[in-house]
């Protein structure tokens, strides 16, 4: 525990001890990663033996400079839906997209859209009555065509040779039923959308993940036994599965399962009887890296993206340094 | 911009007031820069005011900020041979950062160098561990499902 950030009442203390001096082989054997949970969306995987400042370029790297595929130009013929043109625009920019961005370039400032670099989007709607519709039925969805505006309605226009690279169902929206506007009788929507290349330090709609973060895995420690009535009021104060409670000598005795989903709540220090018995701190160098992707790569892809990120910053200024040195 | 930007060797001179004579490298990365435009501005220069010393500097990277200053910073002030290390981002509307390296013999240019050679070496130490765990991952939750 001597490492160990320890959390009083006042607050964290014990500052961490990273080794003093710094060598890549000493980094080598600490540093570990342990992949918890994975599924295309969303991972989960702890970062042993770093620095907060490299635990925090990657995540950084992750929410503003991997890229990702979005809208970023939208030709508008016919708004005649409530929602205002430039809110419209709004929230087309933010349909996540599909599209794999290494298939993509970026595109270059001033020059004309092109397949390598665009993809072009299409959408027509009209909201209509439905003649149809059930007698006295109060139901919008049978009293209206169209009432609804979601993100299948988008079309994709391949550009060039995009249709033999790739098909709708590659490049479209990640969700077909994202809710763009409500329409009545008479109202239409129509415009061209043109998804480009970009980084989320740009704009956050570039952003690749929904959320990457990091948070230290919590470690509780009990310096004197906790039983009886004590040990099931120790084990309520933090989350279920964290305190388990045993029969030890014939009575209740707290032992501690799992300190990993412990929520930091300190509710502990309201029982007094044991508050002083219970040390919970952190370990400062594992980090639990959560990763939620949008949906267009998975977040295992992303996570290598970030580290390709910012090996090269290094690799173009050391280029930029030894080209004039 | 001034023409014989290129032939000056390092160490490298960025005066605040003087930007067009200041000019010493030039930008690594293709971006985005119509022809008829005014040039990119360089990737990293030094800050003026350390000549008589080569041990002492602080660079000025464009287009950079907390992400590789942080990261930096934490290699280099562990170095046995840097007396300080610090970062900053003087303006958060400019993009830029500077990283100010005070060594006891060393020149600050090679201590820079080294820290940056050490954090790509991390990043491909990062991204092999990363790749092994995920592809031992994928394999035992695999035997996992057939087994149940």
């Amino acid at each position: 525990m001597d490492r160990n950030y320890i959390l009083t009442e006042s607050g964290p203390v014990r500052a961490p001890s990273m080794p003093t001096k710094w060598s890549f082989n000493t980094f080598k054997e600490m540093f570990d990663i342990k992949i918890v949970f994975k599924d295309d969306m969303e991972m989960e995987f702890d970062v042993i033996g770093v620095e907060p400042s490299l635990a925090n370029a990657f995540r950084r790297i992750l929410l503003s400079e991997v890229p990702s595929i979005a809208i970023k130009e939208v030709h508008m013929y016919m708004n005649t839906s409530v929602i205002q043109d430039e809110v419209l625009c709004h929230r087309i920019g933010l349909i996540p997209l599909k599209a794999n961005p290494r298939n993509f370039e970026m595109q270059q400032e001033g020059a004309p859209p092109s397949e390598h670099d665009t993809l072009e989007f299409e959408l027509r709607i009209k909201c209509t009555k439905n003649n149809s519709a059930p007698a006295k039925t109060t139901e919008l969805a049978d009293l209206y065509k169209n009432h609804m505006v979601y993100s299948k309605s988008i079309k994709w226009l391949p550009m060039g040779d995009q249709d033999k690279m790739f098909s709708a169902s590659d490049v479209g929206p990640v969700f077909d039923d994202i809710l763009i506007a409500k329409m009545r009788p008479g109202q239409e929507i129509e415009m061209k959308m043109l998804a480009g290349k970009g980084c989320g330090k740009d704009h956050a709609k570039f952003s690749p993940v929904c959320t990457a973060s990091y948070r230290l895995l919590p470690t509780i420690e009990l310096t004197r036994e906790i039983d009886g009535d004590a040990a099931y009021r120790l084990q309520k104060s933090f989350s279920p599965g964290v305190i388990d409670v045993v029969q030890r000598g014939g009575k209740p005795v707290a032992v501690v399962k799992n300190a990993r989903y412990d929520n930091g709540s300190r509710n502990h220090m309201l029982h007094s009887d044991f508050a002083s018995f219970v040390k919970v701190g952190r370990v400062p160098d594992h980090y639990i890296f959560t990763i939620e992707s949008v949906g267009a790569i998975e977040p295992e892809e992303l996570f290598l993206e970030a580290v390709d990120v910012l090996k090269a910053k290094c690799t173009n200024l050391l280029a930029e340094l030894n080209k004039n040195s | 911009m001034s023409g014989s930007a290129g032939t000056l060797s390092l160490p490298f001179v960025y005066r605040p007031s003087h930007v067009s004579k200041a000019v010493i490298l030039k930008m690594a990365t293709p971006r985005a820069v119509p022809a008829d435009s005014t040039p990119a501005e360089p990737l990293i220069v030094t800050l003026t005011g350390d000549e008589d010393n080569e041990t002492d500097r602080t660079f000025v990277f464009a287009n950079e900020g907390h992400t590789l200053g942080n990261a930096l910073r934490s290699i280099v002030a562990r170095y046995p041979d840097v007396l300080f290390c610090g970062y900053t981002v003087p303006h958060p509307a400019e993009a830029k950062m500077n990283l100010r390296i005070q060594a006891f013999q060393t020149p600050a240019l090679d201590i820079l160098k080294r820290a940056l050679t050490d954090l790509s070496q991390v990043c491909d130490h990062v991204k092999k561990t990363f790749t092994e765990r995920v592809a031992e991952f994928k394999q035992s939750n695999g035997e996992a499902m057939e087994m149940g």
